[in-house]
């Protein structure tokens, strides 16, 4: 494994994406992942066994596999401490990796090909155009081309309609929001989602063909396994949920150019200091992670496409040059959890069933922006997920909180006994929204080092995240819109979970544009070292998924790395 | 080698423990079943949650890590039960328990145990706003009062996901490395929710409230 022009650090949302385009561009791209890879034909047992050490050509994908490893069960996948998806190495005998949090609340982040966009619901809003022109670096106008270029590769299109976004749309629509389908959001209103899954293929109502039929097509099914990584489809390529594994891997793949090998952890960059280049990357230090041998490889770039929290911790683990935004002025769209239960007698004029089966549909198919506040969007999920997100509060529990006159929900806080169980028996009659904030950027929020703890892979991150007042006071009013929207739409009770500080799901900004990196993703103290993930972010982007955006910019990124350094 | 009697009383105790506190949470249930008349619903200490509980406690953490941070045993669930009984102890010696201590339900177990339902869930409360004295707690808890916030929202949210997941389903093979779990059964908690399990698809389309124009479509 040698003469690789690029190194890039992680296969998820980001990494993935500059790979194809740097290959496609001509350049030798090596991929290092630090978990498994679901669905290559060279890791057959790839939770138990180490396999090879690395691929490079589609191929080796295999869909039956794929198929078999994501078995749509929730624990399975999803449990954060042994769950395929869950942030570990792939050897699931051994612990998660640790981080030290600093409040309550969950770090959802995946390790392995694909990264978290395995287990994301694969919404793909852009920014809001007024939380990018004149504040960040580079204007929305610059970011468009690019953003078009990821919807059709991905390819973007907005949700179909099951009856829970019906249901969410009946709701705006009373509250006298209005329909706004469009992609440049400049006012508040509810729309489709915009995401990464292919519509459901036109055979989806024609009953000769049976769901399992369908299930081996190309399109969604409907099936509503978007958390759980959806195995749907006739080819590893054409999955209907497009986490980067099966949208941008099996592209970089193609290219003939992209060499991935996952269970390589990065624990250091490599740097050089001369008079011509000045302190400039050379390459990478990993480490195996079912053998733990340390190897050393080069290159004339790298690319840290590690997530939010591991790119500040490499950078700092490596000793690079000290910033005081390095890791700092995290953001997170301190989110909530807002739940409405119907009764069938008040669906079934509305939606025609007597149930809404969260179960059905796209997970997030419907949302309602906001810009200056933030967004709203439907959440449809498997009972054991739906469960846990009742359980994280900052009010504690429920029976400690009784509803003043113009509280808008009617319970407040962590569920629990009869409470829950009532709540859970009407599981099938609940629509879920999630609040995401325009979370504002605040330096003392972000990833330090501990100085005391380290694993395998050096010291380990501390993640510290606590809202401003402006973000708190904008979430409060996210919270009374979601009740409001289903309280409209017929809730007969609404739940306000409460979440606490630190459901991170929408982790940012901590190697900021302008601070950390320059507009074209290079960091500013160290040459030839690029930034492909949602860290780079100059905010909150108004409180939209970021996922679509860090995309574009990993587009963009390749195209100036050329330009810049192989030209 | 066989387990010794220290351990068999340690165990005892934090199995007693984790099932007191999973049986405040989701305890049994009448419901109402139409004509039928009513149904009793399992709760989460039958259905064994609290073994997912204490496996996930003490398999969180990696062994170098667990050491850095002088977890002894290296177990969780040991600090974790130590922690809730010092919460109920404080609710007792302050004369806030609602209804008296019955230690015949879990007899294995320390003072959080003998409290009623409602009690511990008190209890917990007092441990999440920190009326307790952090400094008597054992590591990884003593002074760390982020981690014993953080906690009771696990010790909510492991049970929860627990009950209601396939983890109930995976009978026999419940305890073994994730590998090597089989579904034995359907999942009382999804019967008891309604979720018909892993699907290959649904026919609930209701068509499209807006269209994707791409680029590419409008040149």
């Amino acid at each position: 494994m040698s003469n690789f022009e690029v190194i890039v650090i992680g296969a998820g949302g980001g990494g993935a994406v500059i790979a194809k385009e740097l290959g496609e561009k001509g350049l030798k791209v090596l991929v290092l992942e630090a978990g498994p890879w679901y669905g290559n034909k060279k890791w057959p047992n790839p939770n138990s066994q180490s396999g090879a050490e690395s691929s490079s050509t589609s191929d080796d994908l295999d869909v039956v596999l794929h198929k078999q490893l994501l078995n749509k069960f929730e624990m399975n996948m999803n449990d954060l401490v042994t769950g395929r998806f869950r942030w570990g190495p792939a050897d699931r005998s051994r612990s998660q990796w640790f981080r030290n949090a600093d409040q309550k609340g969950v770090i959802w982040q995946c390790s392995g090909v694909g990264g978290t966009t395995q287990a994301y619901t694969a919404n793909c809003p852009r920014a809001y155009p007024a939380a990018i022109d004149n504040v960040w670096p580079i204007s929305y106008r610059e970011l468009i081309p690019y953003y078009e270029k990821v919807e059709e590769t991905l390819p973007v299109n907005f949700a179909a309609t099951t009856a829970k976004e019906e249901l969410f749309y009946y709701g705006a629509k009373k509250a006298g929001w209005h329909l706004i389908p469009t992609l440049d959001v400049t006012g508040p209103g509810y729309r489709p989602q915009p995401n990464a899954i292919l519509p459901p293929n036109k055979n989806i109502t024609n009953l000769n063909l049976s769901e399992e039929q369908l299930s081996w097509m190309e399109g969604c099914t409907l099936s509503g396994h978007c958390i759980n990584g959806c195995p749907h489809g006739p080819s590893v390529d054409k999955m209907a949920k497009r986490s980067t594994n099966v949208s941008y891997v099996p592209l970089a793949l193609k290219t003939g150019n992209v060499c991935i090998r996952p269970n390589a952890f990065v624990i250091k960059i490599v740097t050089e200091n001369t008079v011509s280049k000045g302190l400039h990357a050379v390459g990478v230090k990993i480490r195996d992670t079912w053998t733990g041998e340390q190897e050393e490889l080069r290159a004339e770039i790298v690319v840290m496409a590690s997530g939010s929290i591991e790119s500040p911790r490499l950078w700092l683990n490596s000793g690079l040059p000290d910033n005081q935004w390095v890791g700092r002025g995290l953001v997170n769209h301190y989110m909530d959890w807002v739940s409405g239960i119907f009764e069938e007698k008040d669906l079934i004029p509305i939606l025609g069933t007597s149930d809404i089966n969260p179960f059905v549909g796209n997970t997030c198919g419907a949302r309602m922006d906001y810009p200056g506040l933030g967004a709203l969007q439907s959440v449809g999920m498997s009972p054991g997920l739906t469960a846990s997100f009742y359980a994280v509060s900052e009010s504690g529990y429920s029976f400690l909180h009784t509803p003043g006159m113009n509280d808008p929900w009617d319970i407040r806080g962590r569920l629990f006994g009869y409470e829950l169980k009532e709540t859970m028996d009407a599981y099938r009659r609940t629509l879920n929204i999630l609040v995401s904030t325009d979370d504002e950027v605040n330096q003392r929020n972000g990833i330090t080092l501990d100085p005391l703890i380290r694993d395998e892979n050096g010291f380990v991150p501390v993640v510290k995240y606590q809202p401003t007042k402006q973000s708190s006071r904008k979430r409060s009013k996210l919270v009374k819109i979601a009740a409001e929207l289903l309280r409209k739409a017929g809730a007969k009770k609404i739940i306000w979970t409460n979440w606490p500080t630190g459901m991170m799901i929408h982790i940012e900004s901590t190697m900021r544009m302008g601070f950390v990196v320059d507009q074209d993703c290079e960091t500013f103290q160290v040459k030839r070292l690029y930034i492909a993930d949602n860290s780079v972010h100059y905010n909150s982007l108004g409180g939209v998924n970021p996922t679509l955006t860090t995309q574009a910019l990993a587009t963009r990124t390749a195209e100036k790395l050329v330009e810049k350094y192989f030209n | 080698m066989g387990i010794s009697e220290g351990e068999r009383t340690l165990n005892r105790y934090i199995r007693s423990t984790f099932q007191a506190l999973v049986e405040a949470i989701i305890p049994p249930h009448l419901k109402y079943k139409d004509y039928l008349g009513t149904a009793q619903v399992a709760g989460a200490q039958k259905l064994h949650v609290y073994e997912y509980v204490i496996w996930i406690l003490d398999h969180s953490i990696a062994l170098p890590v667990k050491e850095q941070l002088n977890l002894v045993n290296g177990a969780m669930s040991k600090p974790t039960a130590e922690l809730l009984d010092l919460g109920a102890a404080h609710l007792v010696q302050t004369g806030q328990i609602l209804y008296p201590l019955n230690v015949t339900v879990f007899p294995n177990g320390g003072p959080f145990s003998a409290l009623s339902k409602v009690d511990r869930l008190r209890a917990i409360t007092l441990i999440e706003r920190l009326d307790i004295n952090l400094e008597n707690l054992s590591i990884p808890y003593k002074n760390n009062p982020e981690l014993v916030r953080i906690m009771m929202d696990v010790l909510n949210e492991l049970p929860l996901f627990g009950h209601y997941s396939e983890w109930t389903a995976y009978g026999t093979t419940r305890l073994f490395s994730p590998e090597f779990r089989r579904v034995e059964h359907f999942p009382l908690g999804w019967f008891q929710t309604g979720y018909p399990g892993p699907s290959f698809g649904y026919r609930d389309f209701r068509g499209f409230l807006a269209t994707f124009k791409h680029k590419k479509v409008d040149d």
